[in-house]
């Protein structure tokens, strides 16, 4: 496994999203990065975490939001990443959220619902 | 006609593919088409503290193989603005002098639009079936409505039916990664192709030209280029040159063809090539319609990008502005899109934080709103920089900033935004207030070639012929004196088509095009 230092270095250069031309391209990450964001996980900034839920039995999150808050550039980092790697998952994009988009249909219907209209 | 690329391989195109799928065929070591030049081939130059953001497509139909289609008629509001307020030089002609011409393009290109007829977006009896709204769309029109402020059907270089024998658009919403069935405008497909058919049209591929050249008698006699391939340098001779390499490329070829004549650059006697650049300015404000929230979730794709469109209305209420000019508002982005990027703005984590975001996914809508930028003498392009491309010729230096009149003005399109999120009842996602996008980034550049009647203040007459050089053509967003609120394209190509040039010059077959 790579050193913390070269991790961190590594998430540091990774694209933000507004440097991708994401309108148009979508983001989307590769192996490598995500085996980076696998392994910042693993590293020790999450485990002591995790190790203190255990011990207070205090719900993980809570810890760890409490010892990231969410304008700590590193946990902000890992949670976008998550985002992104989730997103553009067919688990995520396809099975949780319903997208079933890139797909010919025969027509669009567009909004059917009376009461979204009133104009 | 010279051109920079070559055709791009439409079966090639990645439409269709899913973001899984194309992460997969990227770790497989394979690439979607380079549609965007790479600038390690040819940069360009910014001062450091004003990045602007080009986008270049090198190859045939341009831009316009990953174009938004937005297509939108200028009114006379926008013909007469510089000659009611005063500022900068007039339009040397009105909406019903381009009127035909807007018609000729609208039933070659085929674009899908409502009924809808206003000052500020003539409407078009050529226009093909519009596309339906979405949920979203639907209900910030509502909001819209309630206070007074009017949206219409989207206008999109569509096809939404079956028009001049081409296949027509089966709503897959990939239209930026390019159309694999051609179902929108791209000018290969639709302009270059039919013209290649008649015979009397040759293209010559990775044709990178350098410079126009001219002959003792001051013309134009044809242009100097390199092939993309082996760096050779090339030339060829024509009696009319007709220059259309997009704004900024266009300059830059222009300001490059220096001559003992012309030390300025080809036409630019006057020093009006290269300045009165303009773009939009434009900012994105995200928000969660209420009726939707842990709604169903449809496909929401459509024809990508929105089905509605805000057109211009700050000239309607009779209240006085401290601003020239006026902005319209887009909505692409609105329901279930192919990613979740809204979740990065909210806070949370874990369970709790993936049910929010599935409540939120199908209640998604997106707010563009774009404003006229006015031209100014110094916001421009130049060649006098240091760096040169791989073939020694000068690359275009583009100095851009955002002047006072425009910082009024985004004032009042956040209000706006505002306004039509409270009469919706939304919850905006985070936003800085007065935050605008990096210059460029409206992908709409012009007014540095720009017509007009005066030749001391215009390079260009009213048919996109140069002052200075007869026999000199610029027909792309170039020639344009202001640049409105509204995406150029369309009128790009009805100026374009105006008379003489596409009568007595096109029609002849005699001239160059780059
Ligand atoms: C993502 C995106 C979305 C957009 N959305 C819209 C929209 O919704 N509505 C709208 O109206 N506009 C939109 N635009 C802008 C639109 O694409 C341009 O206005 C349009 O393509 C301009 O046409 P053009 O022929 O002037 O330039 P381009 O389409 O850029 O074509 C330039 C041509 O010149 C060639 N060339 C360049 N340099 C040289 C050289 N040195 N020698 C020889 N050939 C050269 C290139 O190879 C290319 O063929 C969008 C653009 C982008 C990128
Ligand atoms: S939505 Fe229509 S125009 Fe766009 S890529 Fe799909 S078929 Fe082509």
């Amino acid at each position: 496994m790579p050193s913390r230092r070269d991790l961190l270095a590594g998430a540091a250069a990774l694209p933000v999203l507004s440097e991708a031309q994401t309108a148009y391209t979508p983001r989307v990450f590769t192996s490598a990065e995500l085996d980076l964001i696998r392994d910042l996980a693993e590293l020790t900034r999450f485990r002591p975490a995790l190790a203190a839920a255990a011990a207070t039995k205090a719900p993980a999150k809570d810890v760890i939001t409490r010892l990231h808050p969410a304008e700590d550039p590193f946990f902000k980092q890992l949670k976008d990443l998550t985002v992104d790697a989730y997103d553009a998952s067919r688990e995520g994009l396809a099975q949780e959220f319903g997208w079933h988009g890139y797909t010919a249909l025969a027509e669009f219907k567009g909004c059917t619902h009376k009461e979204h209209q009133g104009d | 006609m010279l051109d920079a690329g070559s055709k791009f391989n439409r079966p090639s195109f990645w439409t269709h593919i899913k973001p899984w799928e194309w992460n997969a065929r990227l770790d497989a070591g394979r690439k979607p088409p380079q549609f965007l030049l790479d600038l390690k081939e040819q940069p360009y130059e910014y001062p450091k503290d004003r990045y602007f953001d080009l986008w270049r497509v090198w190859g045939r139909r341009g831009k316009t193989n990953i174009w938004g289609r937005v297509s939108l008629r200028y009114g006379d509001v926008d013909f007469e603005g510089p000659a009611k307020d005063g500022w900068e030089v007039d339009w040397p002609f009105r909406y019903k002098d381009l009127k035909p011409y807007y018609d000729n393009v609208d039933q070659l290109i085929g674009v899908c639009g409502g009924p809808e007829d206003l000052d500020v977006l003539p409407g078009s009896q050529y226009h093909l079936p519009p596309v339906a709204p979405r949920c979203g769309e639907q209900l910030l029109r509502r909001a819209a409505k309630s206070i007074g402020i009017q949206m219409v059907a989207g206008r999109r270089a569509v096809l939404t039916k079956p028009h001049n024998g081409r296949a027509w658009c089966h709503f897959c919403g990939a239209c930026g990664r390019g159309c694999d069935i051609s179902a929108f405008f791209n000018s290969s497909d639709y302009l270059l192709e039919p013209a290649l058919k008649t015979g009397k049209l040759e293209i010559v591929d990775n044709a990178v030209v350098a410079e126009v050249l001219v002959g003792n008698d001051g013309k134009a006699n044809g242009a100097r280029y390199f092939d993309r391939a082996s760096g050779a340098e090339r030339t060829v001779r024509a009696r009319t040159v007709i220059v259309a390499a997009s704004c900024v490329d266009s300059t830059r070829i222009l300001l490059n063809s220096r001559s003992r004549r012309y030390p300025n650059g080809i036409g630019n006697s006057n020093d009006v090539i290269g300045r009165y650049l303009v773009e939009q300015v434009r900012f994105h404000v995200y928000a969660f319609m209420p009726e939707l929230l842990g709604g169903p979730v449809h496909n929401d794709d459509g024809i990508c990008g929105e089905h509605l469109y805000l057109p211009r209305f700050n000239h309607r209420d009779g209240r006085k502005r401290d601003y020239l000019r006026g902005f319209g508002m887009q909505f692409w982005g609105c329901g279930a899109v192919p990613n979740a990027n809204f979740a990065k703005s909210l806070d949370g984590f874990g369970a709790d934080f993936k049910r929010d975001i599935k409540k939120r996914y199908p209640a998604l809508v997106a707010l563009h709103p774009c404003g006229e930028v006015l031209p100014y003498r110094d916001n421009r392009i130049t060649v006098d920089g240091t760096q040169k491309d791989r073939y020694g010729v000068p690359v275009a230096r583009i100095d851009y900033k955002t002047g006072e009149n425009e910082r009024k003005m985004i004032g009042e399109m956040y209000e706006t935004v505002e306004a039509m999120l409270r009469a919706a009842k939304a919850e905006a996602l985070p936003y800085t207030r007065g935050a605008l996008d990096h210059a460029g980034s409206a992908i709409h550049e012009h007014g540095t070639v720009r017509m007009g009647r005066d030749s001391k203040r215009s390079a260009l007459n009213g048919f996109c012929q140069m002052h200075e050089v007869k026999n000199v053509f610029v027909v792309d967003g170039t020639a344009f004196p202001t640049a409105t609120e509204k995406n150029p394209t369309l009128t790009i190509l009805a100026v374009a088509g105006r008379r003489p040039l596409s009568g007595r010059v096109i029609a002849e077959g005699r001239g160059l095009g780059l």
